[in-house]
């Protein structure tokens, strides 16, 4: 276990923490990029992304890695498969244990992203229920899918398993009407393999001769139907990744760090960005506004405690 | 795919996880983002532990054999002891948690 000791910590190495690290190498602070898997977050799991400015359309994986590219470019370090075990935040010095080190510097900037909310029901089929098309859409090119979620995720996943081959989607969203972009929503629907059902909450989901069998209820007249595919795939939002803060930091019910409009949080030094924390939309590129702010913030607060 | 592992097909499958007393088995796709962050737990684990052997099967070119090994999901682990499955994990984990499967497989540990 080493100690050494920097400007600047930024946990968490999706866009928003990317972006940080970037306006922060630009400002001179001595930095250390932690992130616990590989950086991307999230965004690795994009099929494809449409909704980045410079780019019409590019797989998530392939903008994370550009991203990081720009990130190396300025010499920051970058350390993966770094889990953050405990922080310490009250002291002057920020601590960060991982398993292999323990880092301190005089500001953080906490961007851990959020995971992938899970169906919320007692699945006797998991190994065919689904959170990435990337990864196990292929095995069902000419089978019968379900999505669940009517979000800009669900329609451009959707589209994605239409693309690989999948022979139908239906799209189950338990809102009266879907949130995703009307012009992914107008393109889904011109496929006429995609179809959407609105008012419907998956109840129940079991395995039944090979296949899955989905119980959904109509949330506007209570009654019961059944939907039977080879797969589901999930998209119903994310949770922010804060269970190592709890205790430490303000946080609002849903989990979300409490932070201003500069990404300060409730501790003095300790920044915030991304999807972490608490606000209304989680796109790449407020992600992006907010790792802006933050390192801008962190640098200032730097210079002032000199 | 990383150089040091050794790609398996559905020929080669059966001769390899009978060939030692205990074989780890990676199923992978090449897109799938948590299969990259796995392949770089398994270089972790290898600089502690050179001898650490794993192969791969990419999941997009032996469908076959995916359905033999009633694997699903991408990544997925498996730990054979003398040719039978004797342990087996999907999803992304950390160097510890890796570790701990080989481990209770029966397998040395990284």
């Amino acid at each position: 276990m080493s100690d050494s000791e920097r400007g600047l910590i930024i946990v968490g190495g999706g866009i928003a923490g990317m972006t940080a690290a970037i306006y922060a190498a630009r400002a001179g602070l001595d930095l250390l990029l932690l992130e616990k898997a590989a950086c991307g977050g999230v965004a690795n799991s994009s099929c494809t992304v449409e909704n980045f400015p410079s780019y019409q359309a590019i797989s998530g994986m392939e903008l994370m890695q550009k991203i990081k590219s720009h990130v190396r470019s300025f010499g920051v370090a970058i350390e993966e498969l770094a889990e953050v075990e405990d922080v310490d935040l009250e002291s002057r010095l920020k601590t960060i244990a991982t398993a292999d080190a323990r880092h301190a510097a005089k500001t953080l900037i906490i961007a851990t992203g959020s995971a992938p909310n899970r169906l919320p029901i007692a699945s006797g089929c998991d190994e065919r229920v689904h959170y990435c098309a990337l990864c196990d859409g292929p095995a069902y090119k000419g089978k019968d899918v379900a999505v669940v979620g009517g979000g800009n995720t669900g329609f451009d996943e959707s589209l994605y398993l239409v693309g690989l081959g999948v022979r139908s989607v239906v799209l189950l969203e338990c809102l009266e009407t879907c949130g995703a972009a009307q012009a992914v929503q107008t393109r889904a629907r011109s496929t006429g393999r995609i179809a959407v059902r609105t008012g419907c909450r998956v109840c129940a989901a079991v395995r039944e001769n090979g296949r899955v069998r989905m119980t959904v209820e109509d949330v506007r007249t209570g009654s019961s139907g059944t939907v039977i595919v080879d797969g589901v795939f999930v998209y119903i939002g994310h949770r922010p990744n804060t269970a190592m803060l709890e205790g430490k930091l303000d946080l609002d019910p849903s989990g979300g760090i409490a932070a201003d409009a500069f990404m300060h949080t409730s501790r003095p030094g300790v920044f915030a960005a991304g999807d972490v924390i608490a606000k209304r939309y989680r796109q790449l590129t407020t992600a992006m506004a907010d790792g802006t702010i933050a390192a801008l913030e962190a640098a200032r607060y730097v210079r002032e405690c000199a | 795919m990383p150089e040091n592992i050794t790609l398996l097909t559905a020929e080669t499958f059966p001769g390899y996880i009978c060939s030692g007393q205990d074989r780890v088995v990676l199923v992978f796709r090449q897109r799938c983002p948590n299969c990259q962050v796995l392949m770089a737990v398994i270089d972790k684990c290898r600089a502690s532990w050179p001898e650490f052997d794993v192969a791969g099967v990419d999941a997009d070119e032996s469908p076959g054999l995916l359905e033999q090994m009633a694997v699903s999901k991408v990544p997925t682990i498996l730990v054979y002891r003398n040719g039978e499955l004797s342990a087996r994990r999907t999803g992304v984990m950390s160097p510890p948690e890796l570790r701990a499967l080989v481990a209770s497989a029966g397998a040395p540990r990284p």
